[in-house]
């Protein structure tokens, strides 16, 4: 499958292992932390939640995209689901290509779509006892 | 900037009916009488909605709100929307034919949003630019213009409407105009509006906390995904409005416009955050 999600922690180390072919001669690899602050409030933890069969399906469509403009070999993605605290990682991209350049440029845009299309929701805890659901597309990221 | 006229809804009533033998004020398409469910599409959208009702047909319960013909002689629609002008002459008229079952809330936000009211009229035509008088706004103006062809024996709205250059919104629904006339006609717009689905809505992140659950399966008469959430976003008070989401039935993102089928599972998903 080239996207799940997860409620265990994510084993990053591993993944890009799994990404196995003669003709790659790069993977770049990318992990979504959470940080400590966002948008200058103090972040104590997160929530995500997901729809792992809709995400699988516009994940799909993402790599075929990418694939197309970039010209990659495979595309994988990992999602975190449930609380994560401050420094746990929340996401994790692998992009296999034939050259680093490609495979660079396609990751940082496979995120890009992925940040704004995948059916994954994210609600911040912050310091001050507040919660609230992150919308992307309104720029409070 | 000189602010619109109040918005009042009208809908028409007082038809003979003669080619369906009962009253189409009061076939049931949608679990009420027809003249029923007119009044409560207008009260959801104009300040206030009346009937218009004639010695051919008026409602059982007098308190209803209702405008009857005001007129000696009845000419159709004409007399109906004129009796209302009259009754109320500074407010503008949404007139809607009784005989529409298809009409809907998307309709009539069409209708409004695309409203001009710096013209007579403002109207819904067909795709080859047919206009619809039985569903279209009457600025006040119109009243004084309305009268002259009255008094000079021009009784049918389609013709004045041509004739004065209404301001016309294509319904890009066409089945939103459809009128019924016939036996066959109600029995087949009987079918398509009266049918049930049951379909399945999982709820995410916000719509699930203000929901109150994650999943529930429901029966709906309603025909579209927009539709559905309109219902379910004044049920439970969603703060989230459909523009602000996508909606995805079995697995595949869809458009909102999309018609229901019974097994649908439907998502409506809030603003995504992933990474």
């Amino acid at each position: 499958m080239q996207f799940s999600v997860s409620a265990e922690p994510l084993d990053c180390a591993t993944y890009g292992r799994l990404m196995i072919n003669a003709h790659a001669g790069a993977l770049v690899s990318f992990e979504g932390r959470v940080r400590s602050i966002n948008h200058g409030r103090d972040v104590v933890g997160l929530f995500y939640e997901a729809h792992e069969r809709l995400a699988q399906v516009e994940f799909s469509q993402i790599v075929e995209e990418t694939k197309n403009q970039f010209g990659i070999i495979d595309m994988r993605a990992v999602h975190r689901v449930g609380h994560l605290s401050v420094g746990e990682s929340g996401v994790w991209l692998g992009v296999l290509a034939e050259h680093r350049q490609e495979a660079f440029l396609a990751s940082a845009f496979a995120m890009r779509e992925l940040k704004s299309r995948l059916p994954i929701w994210k609600k911040e805890s912050y310091a001050d006892g507040t919660h609230r659901w992150v919308d992307e597309a309104c720029g409070c990221v | 900037m000189i602010s619109k006229p109040e918005l009042f809804g009208l809908a028409l009533c007082g038809g003979k009916s003669a080619r369906m033998k009962t009253p189409k004020a009061e076939i049931d398409y949608h679990g009420m009488p027809q003249w029923q469910h007119a009044l409560a599409l207008l009260s959801r959208h104009c300040a206030k909605a009346f009937l218009s009702v004639s010695p051919y047909w008026r409602p059982a319960d007098m308190h209803v709100p209702q405008i009857p013909d005001r007129f000696e002689q009845s000419f159709g629609p004409l007399t109906g929307i004129l009796s209302a002008m009259r009754t109320h002459p500074s407010v503008a008229w949404l007139v809607i034919g009784v005989d529409m079952p298809f009409m809907d809330d998307d309709a009539i936000r069409a209708l409004i949003h695309n409203r001009d009211a710096d013209r007579l009229v403002s109207a819904f035509c067909h795709v080859d630019k047919m206009v619809e008088p039985l569903c279209a706004i009457y600025e006040p103006s119109v009243l004084s213009t309305l009268l002259e062809f009255w008094a000079a024996g021009t009784h049918c709205p389609r013709s004045i409407l041509r004739t004065i250059g209404a301001h016309l919104i294509v319904a890009h629904n066409d089945r939103w105009l459809q009128n019924v006339n016939h036996i066959e006609e109600r029995e087949e717009a009987k079918l398509s509006c009266s049918a049930k689905k049951t379909v399945q809505i999982t709820y995410f992140a916000q719509l699930r906390e203000q929901r109150g659950c994650s999943s529930e399966i429901l029966e709906t008469a309603m025909r579209s995904l927009r539709e559905l959430y309109s219902e379910l976003q004044t049920k439970h008070e969603f703060s989230l409005k459909p523009e602000h989401m996508r909606v995805a039935v079995s697995d595949r993102f869809v458009d909102w416009n999309t018609q229901m089928q019974s097994g649908d599972h439907i998502v409506f998903v809030p603003p995504v955050a992933g990474g």
